[in-house]
C-alpha cells in the first residue's frame, strides 16, 4: 500500500475527529499543551499549531468555557466544555455511532 | 525569558488585532514553556528543546492566520471561478480593442511611422493585459480578504441553464481570429500611411495613389468599417460559431464597403492618376487598374458573403457530440 495514499486518506477521515476528541477531554477542564499531550496518548496526532487555534475557535463558538488559572507557578488558561458543548458533542457522537453502524453494515453486506 | 521564543511571539502578534494580543500572547508563552520544560525533563538540552518547540509550531504568520481565521489564499475556492471568467472576457473584448485603437489613433496622428505605429499598439496592448490582470485580480483579492462571499455580492448559484451550447465545431480559432484584428490593423495603417507615404516610391518620394479627396469622407468612412470588421470577428470568436444573424450581419457590412467602392471606382473617385505620369504601363492602364481592382472588390466581397452563408450552414447542421468534442 502506498503509505501517501494511505496517510492523505486518513487525514481526510480524523479531520473532524479532533472537535469530538477535544469536547471528550475537556468535559474535565485542561489547558492547551497539557490537552496536547492527552490527545497524543489517546492517538490523535494533532500539531500544536492547529490546536491552539482551534481552541480558541471552540471557545468563541461557545463550546468550551475558559478561565485563567494563576494559582500555579506558571498561569494557564483551562478550557473546560459548556452546556451548549456537551449537547454538541452528544449529537456529534450519535451521528458518529450511526455512521460507524452504516460503514459495518455495508462490509459486512458485500461479504455474506 | 530566551530571545527566540519572544521574537517568535513578537512575529505572531504582529498580524493579529490588538484587542486578542494580550490573552494569545499569554497562552502562547504558556504552551511554548511547557513544551520546551516536558522536553527538557525527557533530558534535551534547553536551547535545541525550544528550537525543536518552535520549528514545530511552524511559520508564525500561518500560526496568526490561523488564530484570526484569515485565509492564507488570495482568491479562495469560492471566488475562483468568477474571477477568471471576467478576467477572460475583459481580456478578450479590451486587448484586440487596445490594439486597434492604438493603431487607428497612432496613424491619424502621425501617418509617417507604420512601424512606429504598430509597436506602440503592441505595447498597448501589454500594457492593457498587464493593468486588466492586476486590477482584476487586485479587486478579487480585496473581495476575499474582506471576506466577502459570492452570494453577498448578488452572484447566483450556478443552475444548468447556464450551460454552454455544444460547440458544433470549432468553427472559429484563437488564431484565425488573431490574423483577422491584425490584417485589418494593418490596412487601416496603410490607408493612414497614404497621407504622407507610400508602397511605393519613385526617386524617393512617395506616390500617393489615392485622391486626396477621398480623406474629407470616404477613408474615415471605410476605416471606421474596419474598426467595425475587427469587433465583429472578436464578438464571433466568442459566441464560438456562425449562424444565420451573423451571415446576415457579415453581408451587411460587406456590402456597406462594396457599393460605395464600386460607385467610387466607377465615378473614377480612387485612384489619383498623377502617378501614370512617371511609369510606363500602357496607355489605358488607368483603365484596367481600375478595372482589376473593382473585379477584386466585387468577387472578394461576394465570396465573403457567401462564406459566412456557407458556415452557418454547416454550424446549424445537427452533430452528434460526440463528433463535436472531438
Amino acid at each position: 500500500m502506498d503509505d501517501e495514499l494511505l496517510g492523505g486518506h486518513l487525514q481526510e477521515l480524523r479531520r473532524g475527529t479532533v472537535v469530538l476528541a477535544c469536547l471528550s477531554i475537556l468535559k474535565r477542564p485542561g489547558y492547551g499543551y497539557g490537552l496536547l499531550e492527552a490527545l497524543d496518548k489517546a492517538g490523535f496526532a494533532v500539531e500544536a499549531n492547529t490546536l491552539y487555534p482551534l481552541l480558541r475557535r471552540l471557545e468563541k463558538q461557545g463550546l468550551l468555557t475558559s478561565s485563567w488559572d494563576t494559582g500555579e507557578a506558571r498561569p494557564r488558561k483551562f478550557y473546560t466544555t459548556s452546556e451548549q458543548g456537551r449537547e454538541l458533542l452528544e449529537a456529534l457522537l450519535r451521528d458518529w455511532d450511526s455512521l460507524h453502524g452504516s460503514i459495518r453494515q455495508l462490509n459486512e453486506g458485500r461479504q455474506s | 525569558m530566551s530571545t527566540l521564543t519572544d521574537r517568535y511571539v513578537f512575529a505572531a502578534l504582529r498580524s493579529i488585532p490588538e484587542a486578542q494580543r494580550g490573552d494569545i500572547e499569554r497562552e502562547l508563552r504558556g504552551s511554548i514553556t511547557d513544551d520546551v520544560e516536558a522536553r527538557v525533563e525527557g533530558g534535551q538540552p534547553p536551547a535545541e528543546a525550544e528550537t525543536d518547540v518552535l520549528t514545530e509550531l511552524g511559520d508564525p504568520a500561518r500560526l496568526a492566520a490561523r488564530y484570526t481565521g484569515r485565509p492564507l489564499y488570495l482568491i479562495g475556492p469560492d471566488l475562483f471561478l468568477d474571477w477568471w471568467r471576467l478576467l477572460k472576457t475583459l481580456l478578450l473584448i479590451v486587448v484586440p480593442l487596445a490594439f486597434v485603437g492604438s493603431i487607428v489613433v497612432r496613424m491619424a496622428i502621425d501617418p509617417g511611422e507604420p512601424a512606429g505605429a504598430f509597436g506602440a499598439a503592441i505595447g498597448t496592448a501589454v500594457n492593457a493585459l498587464v493593468h486588466l490582470g492586476f486590477w482584476v485580480t487586485l479587486t478579487f483579492g480585496i473581495i476575499q480578504y474582506n471576506g466577502t462571499r459570492r452570494k453577498d455580492l448578488g452572484l447566483g448559484a450556478w443552475t444548468p441553464a447556464m450551460l454552454p451550447a455544444l460547440p458544433r465545431k470549432a468553427q472559429v480559432s484563437l488564431g484565425d481570429t488573431i490574423a483577422t484584428v491584425v490584417l485589418i490593423a494593418f490596412f487601416i495603417g496603410l490607408l493612414l500611411w497614404q497621407r504622407i507615404g507610400s508602397l511605393m516610391y519613385l526617386d524617393g518620394e512617395p506616390v500617393l495613389v489615392l485622391q486626396e479627396a477621398l480623406w474629407s469622407f470616404w477613408l474615415p468612412y471605410v476605416i471606421a468599417l474596419l474598426v467595425i470588421e475587427a469587433g465583429f470577428a472578436v464578438v464571433l470568436y466568442l459566441a464560438g460559431r456562425w449562424t444565420y444573424t451573423f451571415a446576415a450581419v457579415n453581408t451587411v457590412l460587406a456590402l456597406l464597403f462594396m457599393v460605395p467602392v464600386l460607385w467610387l471606382l466607377a465615378t473614377d473617385q480612387v485612384f489619383d492618376w498623377a502617378f501614370l505620369a512617371n511609369v510606363d504601363w500602357g496607355a489605358d492602364a488607368s483603365g484596367w487598374i481600375a478595372g482589376i481592382t473593382a473585379a477584386a472588390v466585387l468577387v472578394i466581397g461576394l465570396w465573403d458573403i457567401g462564406d459566412g452563408f456557407r458556415k452557418a450552414w454547416k454550424a446549424s447542421r445537427p452533430v452528434p457530440a460526440q463528433q463535436a468534442l472531438r
